[in-house]
């Protein structure tokens, strides 16, 4: 059963009482809130993920909460709570559906180490996965948002979840949140995807949510090989560059960008070494949108 | 017979054990992950081929450094051995080898 399929009033009593089990690619969320404007959005931008009837084993329990105290009466805030625990201070009510998002990246940055993760976009062409692994600020959201708007299957705008087992990259479909000046690029450039509310005054500024695609979601259990690396880094008015790199390169600055690395020793080292053999290796320099996405079809239909 | 005293009056080197590092190389650059410690090292070439050499066998700074020169047919120049026993005190310090004294 997918979310939409449940009755409005339902979803709001289950949701408020018991909670409700999001499957979001390789993880089940169980999440509960009496937050109405909470339980709105994330109906909206979940609509069309699995809910799972029976009370099956969740990675993730969260809460979506109104600490009490004296601030609820006119700073009226919301709390994330994982596993009956807050993680992070308070934050504005009305930055409810962007702190769940926020709060469920850490959650499994923290603990989903049966993956390497790597901190990336991911998006699918031709049966191989693209992955764009960048820090803030490089362009990596805009960048999988356009690619996304333009065919490629979202597989994560967040994580690259490689599995060890067989190296092969776990989709993530959940909503790509797009900061500042990103908002008005993409709905510029894909006027129709559908974009949530802005979330102004956020700890990253404005914050606005792409929903993703029926499709993408639909098939979040598939998962596909890896097939390029490219290191995106977007600057105001530079030609379009799409620039070879060596492996060990490649493999310095893939590891740099683990979440876990580090933490899963050998299996790390693996994971990423394993990646670098089977992937082209490029960083890419652009400004313009069109151009960019044009060089990563070539790359893909090649 | 005085070098060959000498080089037996020298520190013996040797790797930690082979078995608790993993390799991937592409081309002339090389990683390795030592999984006694958990880090990651880059080596250059030269690096790595001393530490591959003397994970074969263990032996003085000098006898590597004339068994790497004889790769070559080059004479080993007192320079290269002070070379290679610079870089193998390197390699000691973040643990990749080893000195034990006679």
């Amino acid at each position: 059963m997918r979310l939409a399929e449940l009755p409005v009033d339902d979803f709001h009593h289950r949701l408020a009482e018991t909670g409700i089990q999001l499957q979001t690619g390789p993880f089940t969320v169980h999440v509960r809130s009496g937050i109405k404007e909470f339980a709105q959005l994330l109906q909206r931008f979940y609509a069309h993920f699995p809910v799972a009837q029976d009370p099956a084993i969740a990675d993730f329990h969260v809460r979506m909460t109104r600490p009490r105290g004296l601030h609820r009466w006119w700073h009226p805030q919301v709390e994330f709570l994982l596993d009956g625990q807050a993680p992070f201070l308070p934050y504005p009510l009305s930055h409810a559906f962007p702190l769940f998002e926020w709060g469920l990246n850490w959650s499994i940055a923290m603990q989903a180490h049966q993956f390497l993760m790597l901190h990336s976009a991911a998006v699918e062409r031709n049966g191989r996965v693209l992955l764009l692994p960048a820090w803030p600020g490089c362009g990596k959201s805009t960048l999988c948002a356009a690619l996304v708007s333009r065919g490629w299957r979202l597989f994560s705008d967040e994580f690259g979840l490689v599995r060890h087992a067989d190296g092969q990259l776990m989709p993530l479909p959940r909503p790509l949140p797009l900061k500042n000046r990103s908002i008005g690029v993409i709905r510029d450039f894909a006027p129709e995807t559908e974009l949530g509310p802005d979330f102004h005054g956020t700890r990253k500024g404005t914050v606005a949510h792409l929903r993703s695609s029926d499709a993408c979601v639909q098939q979040a259990s598939i998962p596909a090989p890896p097939g390029w690396l490219v290191f995106p880094r977007y600057r105001a008015g530079a030609p379009l560059r799409l620039e070879s790199i060596g492996k060990q390169q490649a493999f310095m600055k893939l590891a740099n960008n683990s979440f876990n690395y580090q933490l899963l020793g050998l299996q790390g080292f693996q994971g990423v070494t394993r990646l670098v053999r089977d992937c082209d290796c490029y960083i890419l320099s652009y400004s313009n949108l069109d151009e960019a996405i044009g060089a990563m079809n070539r790359l893909a239909d090649a | 017979m005085q070098a060959s005293s000498q080089a037996e009056a020298e520190s013996c080197w040797s790797t930690i054990a082979n078995d608790v590092l993993y390799w991937e190389s592409w081309d002339e650059q090389h990683a390795v992950f030592d999984s006694l410690s958990g880090e990651t090292h880059l080596l250059p070439e030269l690096t790595a081929h001393v530490l591959r050499k003397l994970g074969e066998y263990a032996c003085t700074a000098r006898q590597l450094a004339e068994a790497l020169c004889a790769e070559t047919d080059e004479s080993c120049e007192e320079h290269f051995v002070l070379d290679i026993t610079r870089l193998l005190q390197q390699l000691q310090a973040v643990g990749l080898v080893e000195e034990s004294t006679p």
